[in-house]
Formats: C-alpha cells, structure tokens, sequence
C-alpha cells in the first residue's frame, strides 16, 4: 500500500505530463489559438500539480473532490461551483462538495417557502437520480452543457434565482474509462461576463483531468479497505497464535507434540495443555464450527471457560458440562465446538477423557503387542443443546504402559482432500498408526503430516488441520538416560504454566 | 460432489401426511440460506412435526449441521419435532460422531419417519 501512495500520485503526474504534452505539440505544430487557450492548458497543468502535490500527503476522496472543486472554480473565474458524483449503489448523485454558493437546481416546497437561504448541507443532503434535473441529465447523457441565460432557460429551476442571481452555467460529466463518475458544475462568471463556449472546453479539460485523479482515488480506497481487513486477519491471526501453547509439556515419562495448520488465515480449530494440579495435567483438542475470525473468537472464549472450569476438577466430562453452559448462554445455536478434554494422571499413568461430539481418541500401543484401539465415548458438541440432554456425555479411562501413543486429530485431517476429491479418511489414519515406525511423539506428528501432504498432492485444504500426540516413554534398556533424570515428574513444575 | 439442492414438500391439510424437507448433493454454508428460508415457510404454514430426507445427501459441513440443528430447536420451540431419513453412511458417521445420533430419531422408511412423528405429535 505504501507503494501505491507513491505509484499513485506519480501516475495521475504523469497522465498530466502526457496530456500537456501533447497539447503543447498542438501548440507547436502551428495550432496557436490564443493566449486563452494556453491558459486553459496551464489551469490544467496547475490543477493537477494541486492535485498531485496533496496526493502525496494524504489520499483521501472527499479532499481531492475539495482541491478540484477549489481550483476549478478559480481556473474558471467563476463565482462558485460544485461536484456531484453517482453512487452506483442507488444510481444516484450527491454533492459531494460545494464552492461558494450553489443554487438548489430542483424545485420543491420547502425551497418554495424559504426565504432568506438555501444552506449548502441541504443541497449535499439531496439526492440526484440519474436523468432527473439538469445535474441527472448530464450524468445520464455524458454530455456538458452550457446555459448562457439561467433565468429564461427551461432546465434551470425558476426557485434556483430565488437566493441570489444566477445568470449563466456550466456543467461537465466526469468521465474515465467510458464511465461517468459525476458531474461538475460552475455558476456565474465573474465580473459582468457570461460563460461561453471556450469556457465550457476549458471546464471539460479540467474535468477530464479530474475525473481520473477521482478514479484513483476510489480505486485505492477499495484497496485500502482490503487492506484494513487483511490487517484485521493477521491481528486475529497473532492473537490465535498467542491462545495456542507456546511450548509443550516437559515430563519425565512423557513426551508430547502438537501441530496446528489454519486453512485460511485464521481458523477454528485449538489444543491446549494446562497444569490441573501437581499430578494432572490437562489435554485439550477443539473444532469451532465455521472458520475465520468470529471461529476464532469463539475459540477463545471456550479456552477461557475450560482453562477456568478445569482448575482442581478430575473428570473431563463435568468439566465440559460445565464448557457447554458457558458456550450455550453465549452463541448462537447454529454455532458448535468439538471437544476432546482428557486428564492424563503422572502418578498412576491413567488417562481420562470425555469427547464432545469430537473424533475418537487413538490409543496405538506399544510392543509387545501393537494395534490401535479408537475411543468414542457418548458425547454431543458443545453450544448445542441445554444442559439436559448434554449432560449424557459420558467418559472413559485407559491405562497406559510405555511405548503407548494417543493421538488426538480434527477432522480436517481425515477430509483432507486429494485431487479426485477422495478424503483421506479415518480408516488410513489409524491404519499408519497401526503400522508407523515412529521414535518419538514429535516423529509420529512428523509422519502423519508428511503421509496427509503425499495424499492431497498439493490440493487446497478446507479446513485446519490440528494434530496433537503424547507418548509414553518406553523404558530404557541397560543405561539409563540421563537426560531423563532432569526431566520432571510433576506438572506443576512443567514448562505449560500459561495463565489465561 | 453434486450442488447442493432444497426442496421443500408442505402437503395440504386435508392430506394425512407430513411435510418433508429434502436435502441433496454438497451441503455447505452456501445452503444454510436456503434451509433457514425451508425452516421459516414451515412455521409459517403452522408445521412443525417434519421428516429431514437425508437419501440423497452427499456431504454436510458443520455449517450445513448447525442450521439443521437451528432448524431443530426452531421445531422444538413450536413443541414441534423432526425425524431423520436414510442419511447415508458417510452422513450418519458423522452425525454419529458429533453426538446427533442420540438426538435425532433416524428412519429407514418414510412410514416408520411419519410413525415416529404421529407418536412424537400425540399429548
């Protein structure tokens, strides 16, 4: 955007540089007219160095509209003017600035009745359909039209004299790129005089040349805007990264590894570690439904309630109870969160889990005997229903033995998508699990991700993929590591200490 | 995966059935307009016992699961309630999943739906 505050002022310069050039050939090739016309050329040339020279400040549309209207009006030793542009919206004109004082150019009783002023704000108040009145018809016809006497011609309203004398006029479409962006309009030349012809020439140079600084200045407003908005995505961006861990837990039994991909800037899917107390730490994996910025904000909000809700509590599912009667008072019933929360205990290895409406919980086991169990315990997603028929949800509880993996996932994971549109479905997952050779919690994530990679072969994803895995660490053979022996066994004293 | 098609079936009161909403091919937050604009006819024509024929739905996003779950507690607000017909087998995994199994009775027929809705519309 900064180049484009620096490309734009230097291509309507340029644009000028152009068009005066080549009415300065004309000049040159023998077409001399008259020292007015050099004058109309070099009211021109100002207009746009007023233009330009603002521009590099600041680009803001209305203070455009006020250099040319400002200018215009001086370049045409005229006594005022004004600018109207077409909102294509309603297809209607308004005035967008007012120089000096301007007739109302329509008829109606509260101008009937007035007596003493016509207020500029009431004319900018008024809209303009296209083809209505003088200002609409030029808009229309994209043609300029000159009035020479005001108070006998029948496109001038006979109440427009009421305030003050108006003797001639000129008006002028804004025109680029084969549309009208507005018309321009001068009242009363000063001095005795009455507008002509030349005046009219002279009023549609400036206007064409205005027209185009307008454009581009609409045009970087749109921009702009865009802009604003991506920069609202990367806040929200930033402050979903700050609601995800920023590290993992540091265990002596345990190892742990996360992953979180968002399909478009921001999405809704989340994990979270917490300490529950000295010997329970807290597993959380999430799935607002819906994606982007209000997904986020939904995200945080149901990690503030579950970090609150979970403190000193040791049963996954009261705690998501408790989740669903925070979430349901405060969103919209079409709006729902999946959840897995499990509460690994360090001192007895058992890990507890209640899933709403979230997918099954993977427990692949270590050797002796490798497979991979899928729990799905009753469970509806959270923001649903009333606590009634939520509070079914029910929990399990497995024992795990080192060398056991868990692995949590969302369902981005199994939708991902190949080119034939195939999913990469549950079935693959858990049969890698099955059959992956990985080392270590952090491997396994590796693994995972790299075999979702091969299978959508480069095809744009839907939705985020969030992957989370602990591992019991198998027990040593022969030597101990003595990198183990610094490693904590209690949560409390653990890295994932983040308060909300 | 096909677009995403409503169509609603209001009967008329002197007909002995109930009225069904059919859902077919993709449905993603692009149909959640269409199934609002299904939920709001019904209740305006006074129906609120309804079969939600699924057969022929691909594919529902959570989007596409949060306005059937507004059209539930739209019915259910009216004392009102609403059956599921043959969802497919990738549709009712998830339903399933996310815990609407329990929520939603789910018909093999037309005339066990209309059967569960004739014992859910008794006092």
């Amino acid at each position: 955007m900064e180049n484009l505050a620096f490309i734009l002022p230097t291509v309507v310069a340029s644009g000028l540089a152009c068009w005066v050039i080549f009415q300065r050939r004309q000049v040159q090739a023998g077409r001399e007219e008259s020292r007015r016309a050099v004058q109309e050329k070099e009211a021109v040339i100002a207009l746009m160095d007023n233009i330009g020279e603002r521009m590099t400040r600041k680009i803001d549309l209305d203070e455009t509209l006020e250099v040319i209207g400002q200018y215009v009006v001086g370049a045409t030793r005229a006594e005022s003017g004004a600018i109207f542009l077409l909102d294509e919206r309603d297809e209607a004109l308004r005035a967008r600035v007012i120089v000096g004082r301007f007739p109302p150019l329509f008829e109606d009783e509260e101008i009937r009745n007035a007596s003493r002023d016509y207020p500029a704000r009431k004319i900018k108040a008024r809209r303009v359909k296209l083809g209505e009145g003088i200002i609409g018809t030029v808009a229309q016809l994209d043609r300029p039209v000159l009035i020479t006497d005001a108070e006998a011609d029948p496109r001038i309203p006979r109440t427009a004299a009421k305030f003050f004398p108006v003797h001639s006029m000129v008006f002028c479409p804004l025109r680029v790129r084969g549309k009208c962006l507005g018309v321009i309009a001068i009242v009363n030349k000063h001095g005795d005089a009455i507008f002509d012809s030349r005046d009219k020439i002279l009023l549609q140079g400036l206007a064409d040349q205005a027209a185009i600084s307008v454009d581009l200045v609409k045009l970087y407003d749109v921009l702009a805007e865009q802009q604003r908005l991506d920069q609202e995505l990367a806040l929200a961006q930033d402050f979903q990264r700050m609601l995800l861990p920023h590290a993992l837990p540091q265990l002596e039994a345990y190892e742990f590894s996360a992953v979180n991909k968002t399909a478009r800037v921001v999405g809704g899917d989340f994990y979270d570690f917490f300490p529950v107390d000295q010997d329970h730490l807290g597993i959380v994996i999430g799935d607002v439904s819906g994606k982007g910025v209000p997904a986020s904000l939904i995200m945080a909000m149901v990690r503030s309630i579950l970090r609150a809700e979970a403190r000193d509590t040791f049963s996954p599912k009261e705690v998501l109870r408790r989740v669903n009667e925070g979430v349901k008072a405060d969103t919209k019933e079409s709006v729902f969160v999946t959840i897995t929360y499990g509460i690994l205990d360090v001192s007895n290895d058992r890990l507890r889990f209640a899933r709403a409406g979230h997918e099954p919980v993977l427990l692949r086991r270590g050797d002796p005997e490798p497979g991979v169990s899928s729990y799905q315990p009753e469970g509806m997603a959270v923001g649903l229903v009333p606590s009634d028929i939520f509070n079914l949800i029910e929990e399990m509880e497995v024992q795990l033995v080192p060398g056991d993996m868990v692995l949590l996932y969302t369902d981005g994971v199994v939708e991902s998508l190949n080119p034939s549109s195939d999913e990469y479905g549950r079935e693959r997952l858990i049969e890698l699990l099955g059959k992956t050779q990985a080392r270590s919690a952090e491997d396994l994530i590796r693994r995972l991700e790299e075999d979702v990679r091969k299978f959508a072969k480069g095809t744009q994803q839907h939705d985020d993929i969030t992957l989370v895995a602990l591992r019991m660490k198998p027990v040593p053979q022969g030597t101990e590591d003595p990198e183990a022996e610094e490693m904590p066994r209690k949560i409390a004293q653990t890295a994932v200490t983040q308060s909300v | 995966m096909r677009p995403f098609e409503i169509e609603c079936e209001i009967p008329d009161t002197d007909e002995n059935r109930f009225p069904e909403v059919h859902l077919r091919g993709c449905f993603d937050a692009n149909g959640v307009q269409s199934l609002e604009s299904a939920s709001n006819s019904l209740l305006e024509s006074g129906n609120c016992h309804v079969i939600l024929d699924l057969e022929e739905l691909d594919y529902i996003s959570s989007a596409g699961i949060g306005s059937i779950m507004a059209l539930f507690q739209a019915l259910r607000s009216q004392n009102g309630s609403m059956v599921l017909l043959r969802p497919s087998r990738r549709v009712m995994d998830l339903l399933h999943i996310l815990g609407f199994s329990k929520l939603f009775p789910i018909a093999d027929t037309r005339a066990s739906a209309g059967d569960l809705l004739s014992a859910a519309r008794r006092p």
